[in-house]
C-alpha cells in the first residue's frame, strides 16, 4: 500500500461510540488522515469561524451528524455553504435518519454523500470507502 | 340571555301591561279566575323582568304602544333565544280600517303579534290565552330538545377532541419510540459485532451462540422498531384530498417489487380487472405487496397459485386475494391482524416480525374498509378480502 498525503478529516458527531466507529471505517481503508473531532454544534460553529478568520484551514472533507446538541446538523451545513473558506468542501451526512426531511436537506445543501448509520457493522465500515472516493476526486 | 322561562315546563305567566285605570288588575283577575297565571306590570320594563323569569305571553294594551313604547318592546322581544316565539296580545280600541293597518305595520317587529279588539269578553281572553300557553309549551320542548342536543354535541366535540389529541401522542410516542430506540440498539449491535470480531477467535463453544444471541436480537428488535413505524405512519393523512390510485397500475408495481418471491417460488400470478380507486398510491401498494407477499410466503407443497380480483358492491370496491397455501384456521382469522401476532414462529420457516397485516387493517379502516380473512382451514387455502368504499370508476 503505497502512503498516502495527510488528509484533514473534520467529524462532527456527539456520539462517542460512533466517533470509534467511522475511526475504524477510515481505517480499513488505510488512509492517511487526522480525524478533527466535534461533539456538539457549538464547537463545530466555532470551527467555521475560526476558518473564516483564518486562524485553521478548511478540512479536505467533513463527516457530519445531523442530530447535534445545540446546533443541528442540517443548520451547520448551510454555515458551511455560506462560509467563504469551505463553501465547495465535500460534506458527508452521517446520521440515524431515514427521514425524506433530511435527505432533502442534504440535497438542497449540495452534500457529497448521504450515509445512514447501520446496524451491521461490516456496513459501517463502508464510509471508509465513500470518503476514499471523496478524497480521491 | 336567560332561559325566559322556568326550569320546569309549566307554562309561565301572563304579563299584563295596561298603564291606564284598572284594566291591568281586571285582566289579570279573569285570568287567573280561569286558571291562568297571571302578573301586572304597571311599567314597561317590568314586562322584561317578567320575562327573565319566565313569561308565556304578553298582554298590552294600544295606549302603551307610541312609538317609543313600541322600540322598547322590540328591544326587549329581540333579546329572545332562537327557540322563543313569544306571544303578544295587543288590545285595541276600534279604528277605521285604515289606521288599523298603519298601526298593526307598527306593530311588525314585534314577531308574534295578534289583535284582540276592546270591548273584551272574558271567554275571548281565556280562550286567546290558553291557546297561547299550548303553543308555548311547544317552544319550551323545541327549548329542551335543542338545549339536550347541545349537550350532547358538546359531550361528543370533547370526547372527539380527546380522542384525537390522544391519538396523535401516541402516534407521536411510537415515533419517537421507534426513532430514540434504535439509536442505543444500534450501539448494542455493532460493538457486540466488533467485540466478535477481536475476541472471535479466543471465544470458544457456548460463548459464541452468545455473542451471535446478542447481534440476533439488537438486529430483530431493529426490525420490529422499523415495523412499529412504519405502522405509525399509515395515519399520517397529509396530502389526502383528491388522491386517486388506478389499482392496475399499482398491482402491477407491486408484483415487480415481489417478483424474486413469484420467481422462487414458481407461482402463478392471476389478476383480474381492477378499478381506480379513492386510495393513496403507496397504501395500495403496501396493501397488494403484505397479502400477495403472504399468500407466497405461506405456500403449501404444491406449485402456489394467487389470484387477486375486485368487484363493486353496495358502494363499496371489494378485492379478493386468493391462495391455495396453508390457510389460516378459522379459530386465529382475527388474532392475525393483531400487531406482531403471528401463527408461525418469525425465526423459522416464516420470516417477519408480523406487522403486514396489521398494516393492512390499519390502512384499510383509514379509509372505512374492513378486511378479513376466509379459510377452510389449515392446508386449504385462503382468501384475504378487503373493502375501500367511495364513489369510484372503473378504468
Amino acid at each position: 500500500m503505497q502512503p498516502e498525503h495527510v488528509s484533514q478529516i473534520l467529524l462532527a458527531e456527539d456520539n462517542p461510540g460512533d466517533v470509534y466507529l467511522v475511526r475504524d471505517a477510515l481505517e480499513a481503508e488505510h488512509l492517511d488522515f487526522a480525524l478533527i473531532v466535534k461533539n456538539d454544534g457549538e464547537q463545530m460553529l466555532k470551527f467555521i469561524a475560526a476558518v473564516e478568520a483564518g486562524q485553521a484551514s478548511c478540512p479536505g472533507i467533513v463527516l457530519l451528524d445531523l442530530n447535534l446538541p445545540k446546533y443541528s446538523g442540517a443548520f451547520l451545513l448551510q454555515k458551511l455553504r455560506e462560509s467563504g473558506a469551505c463553501a465547495n468542501v465535500p460534506v458527508v451526512i452521517v446520521t440515524s435518519s431515514d427521514s425524506q426531511k433530511d435527505r432533502q436537506i442534504a440535497i438542497r445543501f449540495h452534500a457529497a454523500a448521504y450515509f445512514r448509520k447501520p446496524t451491521d457493522y461490516d456496513e459501517f465500515m463502508r464510509l471508509g470507502g465513500i470518503v476514499r472516493e471523496l478524497l480521491d476526486l | 340571555m336567560t332561559s325566559l322561562s322556568p326550569d320546569n315546563n309549566r307554562p309561565g305567566r301572563v304579563l299584563v301591561h295596561a298603564p291606564f285605570g284598572r284594566d291591568g288588575r281586571l285582566l289579570c283577575d279573569v285570568l287567573e279566575h280561569a286558571g291562568v297565571e297571571a302578573r301586572v306590570c304597571p311599567a314597561i320594563e317590568q314586562i322584561y323582568a317578567g320575562m327573565r323569569e319566565g313569561a308565556a305571553a304578553i298582554l298590552v294594551g294600544d295606549e302603551a304602544l307610541t312609538p317609543a313604547g313600541i322600540d322598547r318592546m322590540k328591544v326587549m322581544l329581540s333579546a329572545q333565544p332562537a327557540w322563543s316565539d313569544l306571544p303578544v296580545f295587543v288590545m285595541t280600541r276600534p279604528m277605521d280600517h285604515d289606521n288599523r293597518y298603519s298601526f298593526s305595520r307598527r306593530l311588525e317587529g314585534l314577531g308574534n303579534v295578534s289583535l284582540l279588539d276592546r270591548p273584551l269578553r272574558a271567554e275571548t281572553i281565556v280562550s286567546a290565552f290558553r291557546m297561547a300557553l299550548r303553543a308555548r309549551a311547544r317552544q319550551y320542548e323545541i327549548r329542551d330538545y335543542l338545549e339536550s342536543e347541545r349537550r350532547i354535541a358538546a359531550t361528543l366535540a370533547r370526547a372527539n377532541d380527546e380522542l384525537r389529541r390522544a391519538n396523535e401522542d401516541l402516534n407521536q410516542f411510537a415515533y419517537s419510540v421507534s426513532h430514540d430506540l434504535q439509536e442505543p440498539l444500534r450501539m448494542v449491535a455493532v460493538y457486540t459485532q466488533k467485540l466478535q470480531r477481536i475476541y472471535g477467535a479466543e471465544i470458544e463453544g457456548p460463548a459464541c451462540d452468545y455473542m451471535k444471541f446478542a447481534v440476533q436480537g439488537a438486529k430483530r428488535m431493529e426490525q420490529l422498531l422499523k415495523d412499529l413505524l412504519m405502522y405509525v405512519q399509515v395515519v399520517d393523512n397529509t396530502g389526502d384530498e383528491d388522491i386517486q390510485s388506478d389499482a392496475n397500475q399499482i398491482l402491477r408495481q407491486a408484483l415487480q417489487n415481489l417478483q424474486s418471491l413469484v420467481d422462487e417460488s414458481g407461482a402463478s400470478v392471476e389478476t383480474g380487472e381492477l378499478p381506480v380507486l379513492h386510495i393513496k398510491p403507496v397504501h395500495l401498494l403496501q396493501l397488494f405487496q403484505n397479502l400477495i407477499g403472504n399468500a407466497l410466503k405461506y405456500r403449501g407443497d404444491s406449485q402456489p397459485a394467487v389470484s387477486i380480483s375486485a368487484a363493486r358492491n353496495n358502494g363499496e370496491w371489494r378485492f379478493n386475494v386468493r391462495d391455495n397455501g396453508i390457510g389460516v384456521d378459522p379459530q386465529f382469522a382475527q388474532h392475525i391482524f393483531g400487531v406482531f401476532k403471528r401463527l408461525h414462529n418469525g425465526s423459522g420457516k416464516y420470516g417477519g416480525t408480523g406487522i403486514g397485516l396489521a398494516i393492512c387493517q390499519k390502512i384499510v379502516e383509514r379509509y372505512g374498509g374492513r378486511i378479513w380473512v376466509e379459510s377452510e382451514g389449515a392446508g386449504k387455502g385462503s382468501v384475504f378480502s378487503f373493502t375501500i368504499p367511495g364513489a369510484d370508476r372503473a378504468t
